[in-house]
């Protein structure tokens, strides 16, 4: 928060840099010490429906009033001269600025985050300045040119080859010698997963942790339809229904019953490990493709429009046709997919199967339009996956997200069970699941709104945008 | 003459006259399979040549051919 211009040395309580981050969540607050570029007082923010609750908390946790954003500025700034008060509450904004000594702010943090506490979370207020003009930490092309690197290339393509080569050997030998570097992006990423609890799969996008079960929230899976028997999902709410000419919602390829396990799956299912995602949600299972695999565009939008009737908030296709580089992406599907979104319905789709890196396959219809969420498929450690399509097409064909896609163990008709599975069409149920359980944690975010919650919360890796989007996926 | 697989969708504007729209598809000939009045969009088939015809009526948005979706059999390795 900018406030009166005063420097980091005007400041007597700005002792020398400890190794607290400003602006992470203060876990600790150590007295006496404090954190470079912070200004000594503290953001605390208010659950949105709970401000008052939480402006009350925080008299009586500190014992000092404060003022309202709306008194202090409400006829524009204040005049030249008078301060601003140190402890204020943005009503609208649902934050309040603290200045206590840091003894006062330690069981309000203890606080901060549990269900009943209006205070969602407190952090130290940095100082912030104008950003000066870049400038570069590079010497310019001719003055490389002059230190005798090889003419033949351009300095900058001897820099990018050289990065690549090393990029190329680091690999090699973490390949070789099977070492993980641990973590990926921050998520730790063993060499081997520990299956036995959780699918690799749930792990990866943080499932176990949320406490989100998708319920009240209404996900339909399009697809082979499912095993409406399948004594993992007995006492569930299911609908069903078919757009297949003679064949009924009763699961004979195996697809449909995966991808479902996959996104609402059971918590504790006949045998471990857990597989599914929200598996407090309201099943519709939508039968578009026939036991044989083949569906038509009339079938599935058949399976959309029967979705948006029925108000649910997410739609997973696990299914498409490919694209060739420059095809131009469906207007109609992406029209149904603009009046889903406005009707308070998300879809998700897979990217498509038809790379085989290093040749990458453009993302296939009908993920390859705007409007519909394009999810690629990643491996066990948290590399694109060899198959998964990129974002090659300009107009619309991009990856918009990523999720675990390789082996992924989930339900498969009766008598088997359960088996396991490769795909974009693995990494697709994992986000609508996720996208389920963010539906049940912000009730008003529909369509747009529940997009842009899902894209948000993606942890980014360090790999293109146009292989993984916006990273992968984590639940709320 | 062949006939051919088409969806049809409806442009926004004409969404609230959407079922006097079905009625003039009929009158050219098209044999509508569904109406998805929830995303604005009729499918069905209709005679290659009449296809031209269809796309001049009024409320017309986008006219495409039914595109066929085939997922890999059970078995297979990557799905």
């Amino acid at each position: 928060m900018a406030r009166n211009p005063v420097s980091e040395t005007d400041n007597p309580k700005i002792r020398k840099f400890d190794s607290a981050i400003p602006g992470n969540p203060v876990e600790e607050i150590r007295p006496g010490s404090l954190p470079v570029g912070t200004t000594g007082r503290y953001l605390v923010l208010l659950r949105e429906d709970a401000t008052d609750e939480g402006v009350k908390a925080l008299r009586k946790s500190t014992g000092r009033s404060f003022a309202s954003a709306q008194e202090v500025f409400g006829a524009g700034a204040p005049e030249s001269g008078k301060s601003v008060p140190d402890t204020i509450v943005y009503e609208t904004l649902g934050v309040a600025v603290v200045d206590s000594p840091p003894e006062q702010m330690h069981s309000m943090l203890a606080e901060a985050g549990t269900e009943s506490s209006p205070i969602l979370h407190v952090e130290a207020e940095r100082y912030v300045y104008a950003l000066a003009a870049p400038t570069f930490a590079f010497e310019p092309e001719e003055d490389l040119l002059s230190q005798g690197l090889p003419s033949a290339a351009s300095p900058l393509e001897y820099l990018v080859g050289y990065r690549d080569a090393v990029n190329h050997l680091v690999s090699k030998v973490i390949d070789r010698t099977g070492a993980a570097d641990g973590t990926v992006a921050g998520l730790a990423v063993p060499t081997a997963w520990n299956q036995t609890q959780f699918t690799w799969g749930l792990q990866a996008t943080q499932v176990p942790q949320s406490r989100f079960t998708g319920k009240g929230v209404r996900v339909a899976v399009l697809d082979t339809g499912m095993d409406l028997g399948h004594p993992d999902f007995a006492g569930r709410n299911i609908t069903s229904q078919s757009f297949v000419a003679g064949q009924t919602v009763q699961d004979g390829h195996g697809h449909g019953t995966h991808c479902i396990g996959t996104s609402c799956g059971s918590k504790s299912p006949g045998r471990q490990p857990r597989y599914g995602i929200a598996f407090g949600a309201d099943i519709f299972a939508g039968k578009v493709l026939s036991n044989q695999g083949s569906g038509t565009d009339g079938q599935i939008l058949g399976g959309i429009d029967w979705a948006i009737r029925n108000k649910c908030a997410v739609v997973s296709m696990s299914l498409g046709a490919p694209a060739q580089v420059g095809q131009p992406f469906s207007q109609i599907f992406e029209q149904v997919a603009r009046r889903a979104l406005k009707a308070g319905t998300l879809i998700v789709a897979a990217a498509g199967n038809e790379s085989q890196r290093p040749q990458i396959a453009p993302v296939g219809h009908p993920a390859n339009c705007p409007s519909i969420m394009a999810v690629a498929a990643l491996d066990q450690r948290l590399r694109v996956a060899w198959f998964s399509n990129g974002g090659l097409n300009p107009n619309g064909g991009q990856v918009d997200i990523a999720a675990p896609g390789v082996d992924v163990l989930s339900s498969v008709p009766r008598p088997t069970l359960y088996g396991s599975k490769s795909g974009t069409s693995m990494a697709t149920p994992h986000v609508a699941g996720i996208a389920a359980l963010f539906a049940e944690s912000q009730p008003h975010a529909r369509g747009l709104a529940l997009w842009a919650l899902v894209v948000q919360h993606a942890r980014h890796l360090a790999i293109p945008v146009r292989d993984v989007g916006a990273g992968i996926t984590q639940a709320p | 003459m062949a006939k051919v697989n088409l969806s049809v969708s409806v442009k926004d504007e004409h969404l609230p006259r959407f079922s006097e729209l079905v009625s003039q598809l009929k009158k050219t000939g098209f044999d509508v399979e569904q109406e998805l009045a929830s995303v604005g969009v009729v499918t069905g088939s209709i005679e290659s040549h009449k296809v031209p015809e269809l796309k001049k009526l009024a409320g017309v948005g986008h006219v495409e051919e039914s595109r066929k979706i085939q997922i890999p059999p059970p078995d297979a390795e990557i799905q």
